[in-house]
């Protein structure tokens, strides 16, 4: 039995080296540290200062020095994060149709499931791999910005309440695709139809007033920025002012819609015909 | 347990208005089984069936003893499958992809010796992209072998190849047959090849099996009254048959070869009458043989529907 377990995941070498191959893996790392970088550098235009502000510290105190540091980390990081978080909302539906949809029409799903693995497991492979690289993309690139300020270190907490509510927002993004790519089984429309969705409702939300809530549960990482720094980023105003209990409701909501969305997305798959 | 490789009872199903299996029955035993029939007759789908790939309305079917209803993965750690239009990612090398196969298995033949027996050990370390149509079907086969299957499906298996490529992948399916015990159910249009290698067949049309067994069986039983005729012009041979008593069909098979289907009541006098015929038009007559092919069979049993 553990032999037959532990087969069974031998998937993911076979998913990773047909879909992910390692200069694919390593260009989406590169690219998201280079949009880190040039969001780090695009600081000045959104106000912010990618420098000290010298004149306005005491030279002889080390304490506010260090908090004058902290406070420019947690600017650059969430810049850095926000602008990755936006080409998530691009690259999610892509990933997920290149990987997943378009295998119903070149034949990739029907070889897969002619082999001796369970639907189920393909298809968590499949998204997971997708929802896996993309978290660690925008995480690596974030972290990036923060190794400017070495030897200082963040606030663990901090980065806690910005990085976990990305991840459940990653989730839910990806498994809003995934039952896209289940239901439509076209790459074209998976990914016209993923970016419409995620970039459709974000600017449609920042155009009028929306649902408070509804903003919280499907942008639960804008909620947890905006509660870090309610006086920051004018893009994201029009979440207006978040508490904790926001961020915690929009994670928790996030969170059980994107397991209902894995759920609906696995029994559909399990009852196609490819 | 049934002692069939594969055992299919009353399976139906349908695609919207069209019926593409109608309660068919199938047993197929260890050895090399052809399943031909014409286009949409149904062959894929039943493939796809015992694949687990699409459920059945109606009935049930076992591979090498398991439900087709039960799980898939269960059954198909001893099957080999080779699709008609199978994906295989571009860039990898073939032997990356089989050693990635083969684990998904619980036993399996070492990749090399895989490589070895469908000839594709110099194109080993080529990126599958770069495979021309005969590698790739080779490859094919050879993920179909390396979980160490005791079935192999074959859709199709020579689609696309030339007439080498097409020799070299039936030789290598009765070898492998010889030599691994390993049983196949082959669909294919080229009929020549499926009577070549296949122990039996099976013919369906319209989504029913019409008839079954060994091919030299089903050519004696259907092609009892048809003949080869050899003469100096088969085309002028068939113009003067045309309208003759007792002949059914006349059909060119060559420049000197004619194939002729008679009645049963002329069978006996056939040499004769041909012989005249053709000294009436001024042609050699050289003599005439009892002839019938799995493709004469095929024929006769499609038109009859």
């Amino acid at each position: 039995m553990v032999r037959r377990e532990s087969r069974r995941f031998r998937i993911l070498r076979l998913e990773v080296d047909v879909s992910f191959p390692f200069p694919t893996i390593i260009g989406i790392f590169a690219a998201f540290i280079m949009i880190a970088s040039y969001s780090l550098l695009g600081m000045p235009d959104i106000g912010l200062q990618f420098a000290l502000p010298i004149g306005s510290i005491d030279p002889s105190s080390v304490g506010d020095l260090a908090a004058a540091i902290r406070i420019m980390m947690t600017h650059s990081i969430v810049v850095s994060t926000l602008n990755l978080f936006y080409v998530i909302l691009l690259l999610v539906p892509l990933l997920m149709a290149f990987n997943f949809a378009l295998g119903f029409s070149n034949g990739q799903i029907r070889m897969l499931v002619s082999y001796p693995i369970g639907r189920k497991r393909i298809i968590i492979t499949k998204w997971g791999l997708i929802f896996i690289l993309s978290s660690a993309s925008v995480t690596l690139g974030a972290l990036f910005g923060l190794a400017f300020f070495f030897p200082f270190t963040m606030d663990i907490a901090i980065l806690g309440q910005l990085f976990i509510p990305l991840w459940i927002n990653i989730l839910l993004v990806t498994t809003s695709c995934l039952l896209m790519a289940v239901l439509f089984r076209s790459a074209p429309l998976t990914a016209v139809g993923g970016i419409s969705l995620w970039l459709g409702t974000f600017v449609l939300f920042t155009m009028q007033s929306s649902s408070s809530f509804l903003l919280n549960v499907l942008f639960p990482f804008l909620s947890a920025i905006n509660y870090l720094n309610p006086d920051f980023i004018s893009p994201i105003s029009f979440l207006g002012a978040t508490s904790l209990s926001d961020v915690l409701l929009g994670c928790g909501a996030a969170f059980l819609l994107s397991v209902l969305l894995l759920c609906f997305s696995v029994f559909a798959f399990r009852r196609l015909e490819v | 347990m049934s002692d069939y490789a594969v055992s299919i009872n009353n399976v139906t199903k349908s695609f919207g208005s069209v019926r593409a299996l109608d309660d068919l029955s199938l047993n197929i035993d260890s050895c090399i089984f052809g399943l031909i029939g014409p286009n949409g007759a149904g062959k894929t789908t039943l493939l796809r069936i015992l694949l687990g790939l699409i459920r059945p309305d109606n009935g049930t079917a076992n591979i090498l003893g398991h439900s087709i209803l039960d799980r898939p993965e269960d059954y198909l750690e001893h099957v080999g499958v080779l699709h008609e239009n199978p994906y295989y990612p571009p860039l990898m090398t073939a032997r990356q992809y089989l050693t990635d196969v083969g684990l998904l298995y619980p036993d399996q033949i070492p990749v090399d010796e895989v490589l070895a027996l469908v000839g594709l050990s110099e194109a080993a370390d080529r990126k599958i992209r770069y495979l021309s149509a005969g590698m790739y079907r080779r490859l094919g086969l050879a993920q179909a072998l390396v979980g160490r299957p005791r079935l192999i499906l074959l859709d199709e298996p020579t689609s696309n190849l030339d007439i080498t490529g097409r020799d070299l992948v039936m030789r290598l399916i009765v070898g492998i047959h010889n030599e691994e015990k390993v049983s196949f159910l082959i669909t294919s249009h080229i009929l020549s090849e499926l009577e070549r290698a296949c122990h039996q067949v099976a013919i369906i049309v319209r989504g029913k099996i019409v008839e079954k067994g060994a091919i030299a069986e089903l050519v004696e039983r259907h092609t009892q009254c048809r003949f080869r005729a050899i003469s100096s012009d088969s085309w002028k041979l068939e113009k003067l048959l045309k309208g003759e008593e007792g002949i059914v069909s006349v059909l060119v098979e060559g420049s000197k070869s004619l194939i002729i289907e008679v009645s049963s009541d002329y069978v006996r006098d056939m040499e004769s009458r041909l012989e005249k015929a053709a000294n009436r038009g001024g042609i050699q007559f050289y003599g005439i043989e009892a002839t019938g092919t799995l493709e004469d069979v095929f024929r006769r049993l499609v038109s009859r529907g």
